[in-house]
C-alpha cells in the first residue's frame, strides 16, 4: 500500500473518531475496519485506537474478493486466507450435527459401564466399546463437539495401550459431563460438550494487536486418527498460549505455515477449561521471525519441571480428560541426554514420540546439539509425565534454529 | 500408618478393579465392598450397574489421580509400536554401518564404485568423500585421479546432484567454474524470489511466488533447498499443506514434484502431514519427496502410511519409498504388480522397484525390458541399476543390440556401470564377466565421403564470416552465411549447430528447433557428444514446450518433449533433464493424452 493511500485512511479514520466522542463510555468505539479499493485491488483495514488517545493505528489486513461483505467491526466475514471462492476451499468435512443433550448424557453412561464392566485390560477388545467409540459416519453423522471428538480419540488410544490410570482420568471427565448434562442444558461444562460453547462464542474475549507466534502444530485423534487438527501459539510478552483448531481440511483454520508470527488484528477467545480456545478474524502472518521474538519466548519458559507438573495437575483436577496444556520449556544446559532434559529444580521430564523409533529418531537428530527450548504438551503415559514436543529451537542469539519436530 | 496401609490397599483394589473389570458377580460384589467404605452410595443404590460404575470412577479418580503419584518419567518412553521389523530394520542397520564406514574411506576407486553401485544414502555419502578426497590430489595416483574426475562428470541422478554439485565445486577448470555458475545462478533466483516472499505474506504480492518461477529456474533453486532460509522452508512447507491460502491442490502437487529430489529434512513435518491426505496425488508425491531425505524420522512416517494405505498405486509408491529406505517389506506386493502385461500396471511398480537397492529376484523385471513401451524398458533398466544383479546383464547386453533408441542406450551404459560397481563391492572379478567393452565400438553412421580442400576451405570461410556477422548483430546475413558453410560441405556439424545455438540464445526457440533437429540429422552421435549443444536443446525444447502448453496445445508439447526424452540427455544438467521429465510427467497426469508411451521406432540415421 502506498503511503498516500494510508494517509488517506488514516485521515478518514480520524475524523470518523472524532465524530464518535459523544458516544458514552460503554459503547466506546475501539476500533474500525476499512474496506478500501486500491489500484483495482480491494484491501480491508482495520485501524484501532492506540495507546494515546486519538492516535490511530493502522494494521494491514488481508486481500479480499470484490464480493466479500462487512458484517461487523474488523468482520471482512472469517475470510480464509487471502481470497475467498475456490481457490481455498478445502476438500468438504463429513457432516456434523449437535447432539441432544439427554442422548449424549445416556452415551457417556453406557460407554463408562461398558469399560467398566470388561476392564481397561480388556475394553479395547469389546465390541461394545468398539461400536460405542467408532460412530460411522456414512449412517450418522459425527456430534458437533470437538470436545467430544477429542476426548473419544483420547480414550481409544489409551484403551489400545492398557492405560488404566488415564482411562480413569477420562472416564471421569465423561462422568461429569454426564451429570451436568442431566442437570440442565445451560451448565456450562454441558455446553461444552455438546458444542454450544464455541458455536455459540459464550465467554469470549476479544483481542487487539498482539502478537503470537506459533510453536506447535499437530494433527490429533478424534473420532478418526488424526481428524483433528490444532495450532499452539504463545504471546512472547506474556507466554500465554492460545489454541486454535478445528477438524482437519475443515474452514476455521487460519493460513500460514508453523512457525509464523500471527500480528492479530482482531480475534475472539474463549476461556475453556485447558488452552484458551482462539479464533483468529484478522490478521496479518509472516514465517520471517525475528531472533528478539524467539528471546522473549525464552525468558518466558518454564525452568521447573514442578511447576509444569503442578499446573498439569490443577489442570486436570479442574477438567479432567480435557485439558491438554501445552508448555514451552527451557531445560539447563548439558542435560545427560537430549532425550531427558533436565529443569533447574533438577528433575527430568523426558520425551514421548508417537512410534517405535521415534525416540531413537530424535536422538540421532539431536546428537550434536540439545535443544534450547522445547515446546509442545504434557502427556501421562501409564502413570508417568512425559513432554511430547512439536518444536524446539536451538542455537544462541545471534543464530537461533527452530526446528519443528512433527 | 493403618490409615495409610488402607487407603493403599483401597488404592490397589480399585485399580486392580478398573483394570479388570467388574464383568464378573465377584469382582461386583468387590467393587460395592471398596464403595462402601468411607462415604459413599448406599448399598440399596450399587444394584443399578450404573450407579455403581460411575461411583467407582468417582472414587478411584479421587483416590489414585493424587499430586504424589504422579511423577516425571526417568527414561524416554519404551517402544510401545508392536510392528515387527526385525528383518527390516537389520536391513537398515546394514545400510547405516556401511554409509558410517565410507567416512574413513580414502580409496578412490571404491568411493567411485560406491557413488555408481550403492544405496542412495551410500551414494551421496561416497560422493561428498569423493570431493573431499579429490581436493588432496597429490594423495593419488593420476589414473585414479582421472578416473574419480571422469565418475563425477558421468553421474548424472537427479537424486545425487546436490551432493555432485558438492564435489565439484572445488575441482579446477571447466567443471568447477560450471558449478560455481549454477550457484550464483541460484542466489540470483534466490535473492528475487526473498522480497516476493516477504510482500506475498504482507498481503502485497497476489499469487504465489514459487510456482510462477519458469520451470528450468524452479528446478535449479528447488534442488538445492538444503540451503534455504529457514523462513523459506517455513513458505514451502505453507504452501505444499496448502495453508497459504491460494494455492490449488494441482499447484501443491506440482511444486511437490519439483522438491522431489530436495532432500531437506526440515520438509519432514509438513511431509509426513500429508501422508495422511485424502488427496492420493498429495500423498503420492509427498512419499517421493519423503523418502530421499535422510532423516530418522522419515521410516516411521512411511512405515505408518503403507500399513494403513489401501489403494493399490499409493501402496505401490509407499513400498517403493520403503525400499529406498531399506525397508523391504513392500517388495513382495511390487513383484504380483509385474505381472500384468499392460503398461500402465506395470510403470509404477517398476519405478518403485528403482528404489530397492537388491531385490530376491530380478526374473520379472527382466522380462520387462522386451515391453514395446519404451518407457517400460526404461524404468525396467533403471531397477536393474540399483539392484546390481549380475544375471541382468546379459539381457541388458541383447537389448542393447536390439534397440535403436538412443536413451535407453544411455540408460542401459549407465546400468552396465552400477552393476560392474556393485560386483566390484561385492569383491568379485569383472574381468571374467563374457560382455564385450566394445558394445558402442559399432559405427552408426557411414563416414563422410572426404570433402575436396576446396570446399572445406570454403566452408571455412562462410564459417567465419557467418561468425562474424552474428558477432555484429547482423543475424539474417549471419545465419545465411553459416547456411551456405553447412552446404558447403556435407556431414560439418559445426555451422548448423552453431545456428542453433545462436538463436536459442536469441530466444527464437522455433527457429533453433529446426536448426538443431537437423543437426540431429547429421549426426546424432557427434549432436548427442556436444554439451552445451545438448544444453541447448533440451532448454530449447522445454521453452517450446511451455509455450505451447500454454496456447492450449498439449498434444503437440508432449510430442516435443517425447522427442527430446528420446534423445541421449546424459550430458544435460540434471535439473533441466529433472524438469523435462516432470513436465512430460505432469502433462500424462492431466488425462489429456492416455494409452502407452510411444517413441519412434527408428531414429534419423
Amino acid at each position: 500500500m502506498s503511503a498516500r493511500h494510508r494517509d488517506d485512511i488514516v485521515m478518514l479514520m480520524h475524523a470518523l473518531l472524532d465524530k464518535a466522542d459523544d458516544l458514552p463510555e460503554e459503547a466506546r468505539i475501539r476500533a474500525l475496519s476499512v474496506l478500501s479499493e486500491h489500484d483495482g485491488v480491494l484491501r480491508s483495514e482495520m485501524a484501532q485506537l492506540g495507546d494515546e488517545e486519538g492516535v490511530v493505528r493502522l494494521d494491514s489486513g488481508i486481500q479480499v474478493a470484490p464480493d466479500a461483505a462487512l458484517t461487523g467491526v474488523g468482520a471482512v466475514p472469517l475470510t480464509q486466507g487471502r481470497r475467498q471462492g475456490s481457490a481455498s476451499t478445502p476438500p468438504a468435512a463429513a457432516p456434523v450435527r449437535l447432539l441432544g443433550r439427554e442422548r449424549l448424557a445416556e452415551w457417556l453412561e453406557n460407554l463408562i459401564v461398558s469399560i467398566l464392566r470388561a476392564g481397561v485390560d480388556s475394553a479395547s477388545a469389546s465390541p461394545t466399546v468398539r461400536a460405542l467409540l467408532r460412530p460411522d459416519p456414512e449412517e450418522e453423522p459425527l456430534p458437533a463437539s470437538l470436545i467430544l471428538a477429542r476426548w473419544a480419540g483420547r480414550l481409544r488410544r489409551a484403551l489400545q495401550a492398557h492405560d488404566a490410570l488415564m482411562v480413569l482420568l477420562l472416564l471421569e471427565g465423561g462422568r461429569l459431563a454426564a451429570a451436568a448434562l442431566k442437570e440442565s442444558e445451560t451448565n456450562p461444562l454441558a455446553e461444552l460438550w455438546l458444542g454450544k460453547w464455541v458455536l455459540q462464542g459464550r465467554n469470549e474475549e476479544r483481542y487487539y494487536g498482539r502478537a503470537l507466534v506459533e510453536l506447535g502444530r499437530e494433527r490429533v485423534d478424534g473420532w478418526n486418527r488424526g481428524a483433528l487438527e490444532r495450532r499452539h501459539l504463545v504471546d512472547p510478552a506474556t507466554a500465554e498460549v492460545f489454541c486454535e483448531w478445528a477438524r482437519h481440511q475443515e474452514t476455521g483454520l487460519s493460513v500460514g505455515p508453523c512457525p509464523r508470527l500471527v500480528t492479530v488484528a482482531l480475534a475472539s477467545a474463549q476461556r475453556l477449561p485447558g488452552p484458551t480456545w482462539l479464533h483468529l478474524h484478522q490478521y496479518s502472518v509472516s514465517p520471517f521471525i525475528e531472533s528478539v521474538t524467539f528471546e522473549a519466548l525464552a525468558a518466558q519458559a518454564h525452568r521447573r519441571v514442578d511447576t509444569i507438573l503442578d499446573a498439569y495437575f490443577e489442570g486436570q483436577r479442574r477438567a479432567p480428560g480435557i485439558s491438554e496444556p501445552f508448555v514451552v520449556f527451557a531445560p539447563e544446559p548439558g542435560s545427560s541426554s537430549p532425550l531427558t532434559p533436565v529443569g533447574t529444580d533438577n528433575r527430568t521430564l523426558p520425551l514421548i514420540g508417537s512410534s517405535a523409533l521415534w525416540a531413537e529418531a530424535l536422538e540421532k537428530l539431536w546428537s550434536h546439539e540439545a535443544p534450547r527450548l522445547l515446546a509442545g504438551r504434557i502427556v501421562l503415559r501409564l502413570g508417568r509425565m512425559y513432554l511430547a514436543p512439536c518444536s524446539a529451537l536451538f542455537g544462541a542469539s545471534d543464530k537461533l534454529t527452530f526446528s519443528r519436530l512433527s | 500408618m493403618r490409615d495409610i496401609e488402607e487407603q493403599s490397599g483401597s488404592s490397589d483394589t480399585l485399580l486392580t478393579l478398573v483394570a479388570g473389570g467388574i464383568g464378573t458377580d465377584e469382582a461386583y460384589q468387590r467393587a460395592g465392598a471398596a464403595l462402601t467404605q468411607g462415604e459413599g452410595p448406599a448399598p440399596d443404590e450399587l444394584r443399578d450397574e450404573r450407579t455403581l460404575a460411575t461411583s467407582l470412577t468417582a472414587r478411584a479418580f479421587a483416590t489414585l489421580f493424587v499430586r504424589d503419584s504422579l511423577k516425571p518419567a526417568l527414561e524416554p518412553a519404551s517402544r510401545t509400536d508392536t510392528h515387527d521389523g526385525s528383518s527390516d530394520e537389520a536391513s537398515q542397520a546394514q545400510l547405516i554401518v556401511r554409509w558410517r564406514e565410507l567416512d574413513s574411506v580414502d580409496d578412490l576407486r571404491t568411493l567411485v564404485a560406491v557413488a555408481r553401485g550403492g544405496a542412495l544414502v551410500e551414494r551421496r555419502r561416497a560422493l561428498v568423500r569423493l570431493g573431499e578426497r579429490l581436493n588432496a590430489p597429490k594423495e593419488h595416483d593420476a589414473e585414479a585421479l582421472r578416473h574419480a574426475s571422469e565418475a563425477l562428470l558421468t553421474i548424472g541422478s537427479p537424486d545425487l546432484a546436490y551432493e555432485r554439485s558438492l564435489a565439484r565445486a572445488p575441482l579446477p577448470g571447466a567443471i568447477g567454474r560450471e558449478v560455481r555458475l549454477e550457484r550464483t545462478q541460484w542466489l540470483e533466483i534466490l535473492d528475487r524470489l526473498l522480497p516476493k516472499l516477504r510482500a506475498f505474506w504482507e498481503g502485497e504480492y497476489p499469487s504465489e511466488p514459487l510456482l510462477e518461477l519458469a520451470g528450468h529456474e524452479r528446478a535449479v533453486l528447488l534442488l538445492r533447498s538444503r540451503d534455504f532460509p529457514d523462513a523459506v522452508i517455513a513458505h514451502l512447507s505453507a504452501v505444499i499443506e496448502g495453508t497459504d491460502g491460494v494455492s490449488l491442490p494441482r499447484d501443491r502437487i506440482s511444486l511437490l514434484s519439483s522438491l522431489r529430489y530436495a532432500g531437506d529434512p526440515r520438509l519432514v513435518p509438513s511431509l509426513g502431514y500429508l501422508l495422511a491426505d485424502r488427496d492420493s496425488g498429495l500423498v503420492i508425491e509427498a512419499a517421493q519427496v519423503l523418502s530421499r531425505i535422510e532423516d530418522p524420522r522419515v521410516l516411521p512416517l512411511l512405515q505408518g502410511a503403507y500399513e494403513r494405505a489401501v489403494l493399490p498405486g499409493i501402496r505401490i509408491v509407499l513400498a517403493g519409498a520403503l525400499g529406498r529406505c531399506g525397508d523391504r517389506r513392500g517388495e513382495a506386493f511390487l513383484m504380483d504388480q509385474l505381472d500384468s502385461k499392460e503398461a500402465a500396471q506395470i510403470l509404477m511398480p517398476l519405478e518403485a522397484l528403482e528404489g530397492f537397492d537388491r531385490v530376491k529376484d530380478t526374473t520379472k523385471i527382466v522380462a520387462s525390458l522386451r515391453h514395446q513401451d519404451s518407457l517400460v524398458a526404461a524404468a525396467a533398466i533403471r531397477a536393474l541399476a540399483r539392484c546390481g544383479d549380475a544375471a541382468a546383464l546379459q539381457p541388458l547386453r541383447e537389448l542393447r543390440h536390439a534397440t535403436s533408441i538412443a536413451a535407453l542406450w544411455g540408460e542401459i551404459e549407465d546400468a552396465v556401470t552400477a552393476i560392474r560397481a556393485r560386483i566390484e563391492l561385492r569383491g568379485e572379478d569383472t574381468e571374467q564377466l563374457s560382455v564385450s567393452e566394445s558394445w558402442f565400438g559399432a559405427s552408426e553412421h557411414p563416414i563422410a565421403p572426404r570433402t575436396p580442400i576446396v570446399r572445406k576451405t570454403r566452408a571455412w570461410f562462410f564459417f567465419n564470416l557467418g561468425c562474424v556477422w552474428l558477432f555484429l548483430g547482423a543475424k539474417e546475413r549471419g545465419l545465411a552465411a553459416m547456411e551456405r558453410a553447412f552446404r558447403s560441405r556435407e556431414s560439418w556439424l559445426t555451422p548448423i549447430l552453431s545456428a542453433g545455438l545462436y538463436l536459442a540464445r536469441a530466444g527464437e526457440d522455433v527457429r533453433a528447433l529446426v536448426a538443431f533437429r537437423r543437426a540431429y540429422q547429421v549426426s546424432r552421435r557427434k549432436t548427442e557428444a556436444s554439451r552445451a549443444g545438448m544444453k541447448a536443446i533440451a532448454h530449447t525444447f522445454l521453452r517450446r514446450a511451455e509455450a505451447l502448453e500454454r496456447e492450449n496445445r498439449a498434444a503437440i508439447a508432449q510430442a516435443l518433449l517425447e522427442e527430446v526424452l528420446s534423445m541421449d540427455l546424459r550430458l544435460v544438467p540434471s535439473a533441466l533433464r529433472f524438469e523435462l521429465e516432470r513436465r512430460y510427467s505432469s502433462l500424462l497426469r492431466q488425462g489429456e493424452l492416455s494409452g502407452p508411451h510411444l517413441l519412434p521406432k527408428e531414429l534419423p540415421r
